[in-house]
């Protein structure tokens, strides 16, 4: 019965009220009751006079397992009130269709709860008009697949003239770095890490909107080869950098997400005119370059946290560090700093830059390094393990490289800087002192390019082995003496080679001990041999000398500032180490000792006292190494600058 | 002195860590100090001292002395000089001396154009005597325009939710 008046229904809907219910008058209501509800809610009185019209509906619809499905509705072209839906073959666990609230069309809605492979599905929507059928293919998935790759984009560096090449900008996976699936409210849902090609992938809601972030981190928690390692900006509370889309997007909509962290270097305008993103992701990757050669021979090798400072207001003057004056680049304490203000002083790019100070960092936490820092140059007489330590950063920036040249850009534009050969063999005041020749043995220890005295092509995994054993445990200072020493007892194929290198750089290689015994180069200049001078506890004093001749000024770490001596404790006791003075040609002196255990400092005896040092404390049997000091030394510079003490070590009373 | 230079010496003998040598001095109405990068990456043996006015106005012009010495004892140095969007350089932006392990002092004369904390930049380059070039070093000398700007209040390194603070850069 056709009913067109809301008048005559109100009628009727009262009379059928009226009526004493019963099975078949409960019946009748249902059947009029979209009828009746449409009656009071819509203009027009619902119409099934037409038969339906279902369109098919195209693609493959993909749904994930335990994710609500978003209704699925199938257009009715028909146009009439639907009676019934029903499927062949039976939806996925979870899924069901049904007539959609207004009556207008057949909708599949549900929670699917397995996995099902794509399948054809075929709806049938009746009313009283007719029938007609839809197909819909359907897929659930244990997740929608969300994926894609991150890239950063490397200005790599150029001689002829040195600078940043900005015409040959490269695009380069962002490897093993944290990337984060995030909701629209910036929510973290999921956490998975690039591969060594930047891919990454999620399995998600195909209904969530979502975005996909990289972290400047590199993050290994379990199992063995541990490490984490952060880029942050130390002049915005130690933020940390990450790259990211622009908006959240519904993951069905968008399944390949590549990122690319873009240098802001606009070739127009000559200048950077956009954010710099790629940047902390280069220092990421010359840091990854670093841990993997060392992760490739040693599987159980942990890198302990490292945080990599960088901010485009770094730059090269001393100040604040938390508005960017840094001075340079430099390592401290498992922090690195590095220089990013454009036009000025820039080594995100300079890969060699951030190698040479994670070198630093390698050797104050996986091998041993006893320099005491300070002032450095490429021809300076330093203090042995000033030189070794710096030639070793020197060296490891071209083995990690593969190449020797290390160059640093600046300027404006990035368009100045300086190359650096690592194995120029050439090198003024070459010796046990010169980080020039101590970086000059390492590199051709290293490379498999035999070139002038070098014949030596040991790779990475011999030096390791040193510098995590031998090196590590010294019981005498860190030095060119004590790796080599090491090294060839190691290789002892390879002594008459590595002796050759050692040679060529004015040091006794044939003969070297972990102490220099055999030392003859002096730099032309008295109290700098021997390298050690023994001190027998409870014995005579011994007279020991420091000198200035190679201070540049303001400095303390060069060659004779300190001089070293060893002794040997019959027993854990008191000892009480002394040091009086007993010439000098500049006035007042203020010595003073420190005396270590295999790299352990044992007494630090530091005090204004001029002429003297003295200090009484508790040593283990065994050997110890002494450094004796001239403080006053820092205020000095050139010949004429000698100071004599006397050195005892006794048993306390 | 001593006590700072102890700390100094404790930390140099402890780890590898940054020996700053930066000692602003205030003398009446000038600003000195002295920059001595050479504990970081290599590069030229050079130290600068610096003296610049501690603050001066916009449209005003004013000179920075500066006093080169490098370790290096024999070639020579090649500087250059330029400045960000706040300073203009009222000179040549080039100097060179000879490298002889003395001091060269330099007088640097620049106008002020906007109020900040801005940076007169030095490029050096030291070559041999032969003309081969050796190594460089960069250098910036802070000069304050106008009165300094407050410093905002320094930031929680952690969120509200505990975690890091995250800067997010957009992807190309």
């Amino acid at each position: 019965m056709l009913l067109r008046h809301r008048a005559i229904l109100r009628l009727w809907l009262v009379l059928l009220l009226a009526v004493p219910a019963s099975a078949g008058a409960l019946q009748n209501i249902a059947a009029v009751l979209p009828s009746i509800i449409c009656l009071l809610l819509c203009d027009e009185l619902p119409d099934d006079s037409t038969a339906p019209a279902l369109q098919n509906r195209g693609g493959t619809t993909t749904l994930a397992v335990n994710q609500a499905a978003a209704p699925i509705n199938f257009t009715n072209n028909g146009g009439g009130i639907l009676s019934d839906c029903t499927v062949s073959p039976p939806l996925p666990a979870g899924l069901s269709v049904s007539v959609s609230a207004n009556g207008a069309t057949c909708r599949i809605s549900g929670t699917p709860t397995e996995t099902v492979a794509a399948a054809s599905y075929t709806i049938t929507a009746t009313n009283a008009s007719g029938s007609d059928q839809a197909t819909i293919m359907i897929e659930v998935l244990a997740g929608f697949p969300v994926s894609g790759r991150a890239l950063f984009e490397r200005v790599p560096t150029r001689t002829g003239p040195t600078q940043l090449d900005y015409d040959a900008i490269v695009a380069m996976p962002i490897r093993r770095a944290t990337v984060q699936l995030l909701d629209s409210n910036g929510a973290v849902i999921d956490t998975t890490q690039s591969d060594d090609n930047g891919d990454y992938a999620f399995s998600v809601n195909p209904n969530q909107a979502v975005r996909v972030r990289v972290l400047a981190e590199l993050l290994s928690e379990t199992g063995p080869q541990q490490y984490e390692v952060v880029v942050v900006d130390n002049t915005d509370a130690d933020s940390l950098y990450s790259l990211t889309e622009g908006s959240a997007t519904l993951a069905s909509a968008r399944a390949v997400r590549d990122l690319t962290a873009g240098s802001g270097w606009d070739l127009s305008a000559d200048a950077y005119t956009m954010p710099r993103a790629s940047a902390p992701f280069a220092l990421l990757d010359s840091v990854y370059e670093a841990m993997q050669d060392f992760m490739q021979v040693d599987a159980n090798i942990d890198f302990p946290f490292l945080q990599i400072n960088w901010s485009v207001n770094n730059r090269t003057t001393f100040g604040d560090e938390s508005i960017g004056e840094i001075g340079t680049s430099f390592y401290s304490a498992d922090n690195i700093f590095i220089l990013g203000a454009a036009d000025s002083d820039t080594d995100e790019f300079d890969d060699h830059v951030v190698i040479h100070e994670w070198g630093h960092y390698f050797e104050d936490n996986t091998s041993r390094s006893d320099s005491i820092g300070g002032p450095h140059g490429a021809d300076d007489r330093l203090d042995m393990r000033v030189a070794f330590g710096e030639g070793f950063g020197n060296a490891l920036s071209g083995i990690i490289t593969d190449d020797p040249l290390y160059i640093d850009t600046a300027g404006p534009g990035q368009a100045f800087g300086f190359p650096l050969d690592v194995d120029n063999n050439s090198v003024t005041n070459p010796g046990w002192y010169n980080e020039s020749s101590v970086q000059a043995i390492l590199y051709d220890l290293y490379d498999s390019e035999d070139d002038g005295p070098d014949t030596v092509s040991l790779g990475l995994a011999p030096l390791y082995q040193i510098l995590i054993d031998e090196q590590k445990n010294t019981p005498v200072f860190t030095s060119i003496f004590s790796f080599i020493s090491a090294l060839k007892a190691d290789n002892a194929g390879q002594a008459s080679a590595i002796n050759q290198l050692v040679n060529d750089q004015s040091i006794n290689g044939t003969n070297i001990d972990e102490q220099g015994s055999a030392e003859t180069n002096s730099a032309g200049v008295a109290n700098v041999l021997p390298i050690y001078t023994p001190l027998t506890v409870d014995g005579a004093a011994v007279n020991v000398c420091t000198i200035a001749n190679f201070n540049n000024g303001g400095d303390i770490n060069k060659l004779s500032n300190t001089r070293y001596l060893t002794f040997t404790t019959p027993s854990l006791n008191e000892y009480t180490v002394t040091a009086t003075r007993t010439s000098s040609n500049y006035g007042v002196t203020d010595p003073d000792i420190f005396v270590f255990e295999k790299g352990v400092l044992r007494i630090l005896s530091i005090s204004p006292d001029a002429n003297t040092e003295s200090a009484t404390a508790a040593l283990n049997a065994g050997p110890h190494v002494m450094g004796m000091q001239e403080f006053n030394v820092v205020g000095q510079s050139g010949s004429n600058t000698t100071a004599c003490f006397d050195v005892t070590v006794s048993t306390a009373p | 002195m001593k006590q700072l230079s102890l700390l100094l010496t404790t930390c140099l003998l402890i780890s590898a860590c940054d020996l700053t040598v930066s000692d602003d001095r205030t003398a009446g109405e000038y600003l000195s100090g002295v920059m001595d990068p050479r504990h970081g990456k290599p590069g030229a043996p050079v130290v600068i001292e610096y003296s610049v006015p501690k603050q001066f106005q916009i449209g005003n012009s004013a000179t920075v002395e500066l006093r080169f010495q490098s370790a290096t004892a024999a070639g020579l140095a090649m500087v250059s000089l330029h400045t960000g969007d706040g300073l203009n350089l009222l000179q040549d932006a080039s100097f060179e001396f000879t490298l002889n392990q003395q001091q060269q002092p330099l007088s640097v004369a620049i106008e002020a154009v906007t109020n900040g904390r801005h940076y007169l930049n030095i490029l050096v380059r030291e070559f041999d005597e032969n003309g081969k070039a050796l190594l460089g070093r960069s250098f910036s000398v802070p000069i304050q325009v106008g009165q300094p700007q407050e410093k905002p209040q320094t930031k929680q390194k952690v969120a509200e939710d505990g975690e890091r603070r995250i800067i997010e850069m957009i992807s190309k």
